[in-house]
């Protein structure tokens, strides 16, 4: 019989517990990160109940042993065991006399429903690197600001008992098969697998696969030598997906261009310069130095309440720029961990080994340096890093420069009196697709009779960019962009105009005439005839 | 079932200018311009930093 145990939650029952399983001594275990963001979240998440699985089978941990460790004279065991977590009070007895079949008719009700269930962490038998799979209920979304698309729906077997829980999977590195971006990207893969219905490669072959065109100097296994953007953009062509790549140094693009895809549930690797801002006194150091080069998956974000921030010349008004912090799967710190951006306009100096002083946008995180006061590291963004799936060529920048060019023009004729629009519209735009679209549109009350029968049954590419005008937060007008187009084609669909009194002045015979551009004349033309 | 949906998408378009002054054409594509001009900074900010992309990430 598989051994199993009860364990009311406490911050030590859960660290003795990882000591224990695997094959630990609990003062590595509180030297982690991990044990002290891990018991937190579960405080928050009013955890009461741990189920201990002692004897699981984790396919991720095992194709790892059979691809490195199994060779190993002294190999690990290749079980793990798995941490159920509940928010349930129940004891082992009330758990046994369930699992006999002789409980309270409500007791799984109770005590082993979806609604009370947190989630699990497999425990590999790694003393030092022991995180395996993790997939965690989040903190409550929706009206909190806090987002977190990117989840889906995983599945746990416990003893019979079929719980789920919607997260995206977390690990840590265990440096010897897989680094921080192998980690990363496993994570990030977990929520294009959702998207584009592929397979997730193991963290092994996650590594194997970044280094099959680009190798390191050194052997690939042990992953020592960490891997790079370039090679995880290798990883990911491996798996017939395209790596759409940016840098994230500047803080609109980095919320813009993350928005954009995590919205549509795909989650952005970020590559950052982690830089220490104390010395082993606790000091400040004068300059903030570089600590060391990481990756996380950007999993979420909250949006604050506070108006946009205008980009450019054009004072463009985007959602995104409301974003205040992001969520990531940080293999060093923990799943969902808060990243908050520093305020408009702040910025750190820091000597950059690589290329001198520098200023950055940066953000807080939960890393420490020297001085081992945590949040004394800050992340620098460097790159982001998209999977995306291969009839997805038209990039975000080519849906926000026509949106801007669209809404210049609107302002422009609003300021000349021809559109009656007393402040800017603020700009919500994302990936999505033409079924979520359709899905959308059916759950809104405002489109109505006709136009709302022709929007649910027009023809639609699969991808779509989205490009929502919201005036006082209400959609006021939006743009659809076919995100399967070729990159020389008009790849403007249609407008879907929500106030119809707003924009007949584009319908002017000579609004055409105000395009600069293949892009704009497309739509200036789209409504000329519609 | 298709429907004719025009009258519901388009609003009063009795207040139309008769034509737009050049000097109206002018302003509205200046506006565009500066938006294309937002969009080619934006192009180059985003570039990827080829040394970057080769370092590694090891933390």
């Amino acid at each position: 019989m598989a051994d199993y145990r009860v364990v009311p939650f406490s911050a030590d029952a859960l660290l003795d517990l990882f000591a224990e399983l695997a094959y630990s001594r609990r003062e590595d275990v509180d030297g982690k990160l991990h044990s002290t963001y891990f018991p937190e979240y579960f405080k928050k998440l009013a955890a009461k109940t741990i189920v201990v699985e002692e004897d699981y089978v984790d396919r991720d941990y095992l194709e790892d042993f059979a691809g490195y460790y199994v060779r190993c004279f002294k190999s690990p065991k290749s079980h793990c065991a798995r941490l159920h977590f509940f928010q349930s009070d129940f004891d082992e007895g009330a758990f046994t006399t369930f699992l006999e079949g002789n409980s309270p008719a409500d007791f799984r009700k109770d005590n082993l429903s979806d609604d009370v269930y947190l989630g699990f962490i497999v425990v590999k038998p790694l003393a030092q690197t022991f995180i395996g799979r993790t997939c965690l209920r989040t903190y409550p979304d929706g009206a909190t600001g806090r987002h977190f698309p990117s989840l889906h729906q995983y599945d746990a077997n416990l003893f019979g008992v079929h719980l789920t829980v919607n997260s995206l999977a977390f690990q840590e590195q265990d440096t010897e098969v897989a680094r921080c971006a192998t980690a990363a990207m496993w994570s990030v893969l977990q929520g294009t697998a959702a998207a584009f219905n592929h397979s997730v490669p193991t963290p092994v072959e996650i590594t194997k696969n970044a280094l099959a065109v680009h190798a390191n100097r050194s052997r690939t296994l042990p992953a020592k030598d960490g891997l790079t953007v370039e090679q995880l953009a290798d990883a990911i062509r491996r798996m017939n997906l395209e790596p759409y790549c940016v840098s994230a140094a500047d803080r609109e693009i980095l919320q813009t261009e993350a928005y954009a895809y995590l919205r549509a549930g795909i989650p952005a690797l970020l590559g950052i310069a982690l830089v220490d801002t104390l010395d082993e006194q606790g000091q400040p150091l004068a300059p903030a130095a570089l600590f060391g080069l990481h990756a996380v998956a950007l999993t979420g974000y909250h949006l604050s309440n506070d108006p946009p921030v205008a980009y450019g010349q054009s004072n463009l008004l985007l959602r995104a720029s409301r974003i205040d912090k992001f969520y990531a799967h940080d293999d060093q710190i923990g799943a969902f961990a808060r990243m908050t951006l520093s305020p408009v306009g702040q910025t750190m100096q820091w000597n950059d080994p690589r290329y001198g002083m520098t200023n950055s946008t940066f953000l807080e995180c939960s890393w420490y340096g020297r001085s081992r006061q945590i949040g004394s590291v800050k992340a620098v963004p460097e790159t982001l890093l998209v999977p995306l799936y291969p009839k997805m060529r038209i990039p975000f920048q080519d849906a926000l420069g026509a949106t801007n060019a669209f809404d210049s023009a609107v302002m422009a004729l609003a300021s000349l009196g021809h559109i009656s629009l007393a402040e800017s519209l603020e700009w919500d735009i994302y990936l999505t697709t033409a079924a979520q679209l359709k899905r959308d549109f059916a759950a809104n009350g405002a489109l109505q009779g006709g136009y709302r029968a022709e929007l649910l049954t027009a023809s639609m590419p699969r991808f779509i960019w989205r490009a929502v005008g919201l005036r006082g937060g209400m959609p006021a007008v939006e743009l659809l962009f076919d995100a399967t187009d070729i990159v020389q084609g008009r790849f403007f669909l249609r407008a879907i105009e929500y106030d119809p009194t707003l924009l007949p002045i584009l319908r002017h015979p000579d609004a055409v005439t105000f395009a600069t551009s293949l892009v704009s004349r497309t739509i200036l033309e789209w409504f000329a005839v519609h | 079932m298709r429907t004719k949906s025009k009258e519901s998408a388009v609003g009063d378009s009795k207040s139309m200018p008769v034509r737009f002054s050049a000097d109206q054409v002018q302003q509205v594509q200046d506006a565009i311009r500066r938006a294309e001009r937002d969009m080619t900074d934006w192009r180059e900010k985003s570039r990827v930093d080829p040394e970057k992309i080769k370092q590694p990430l090891t933390r």
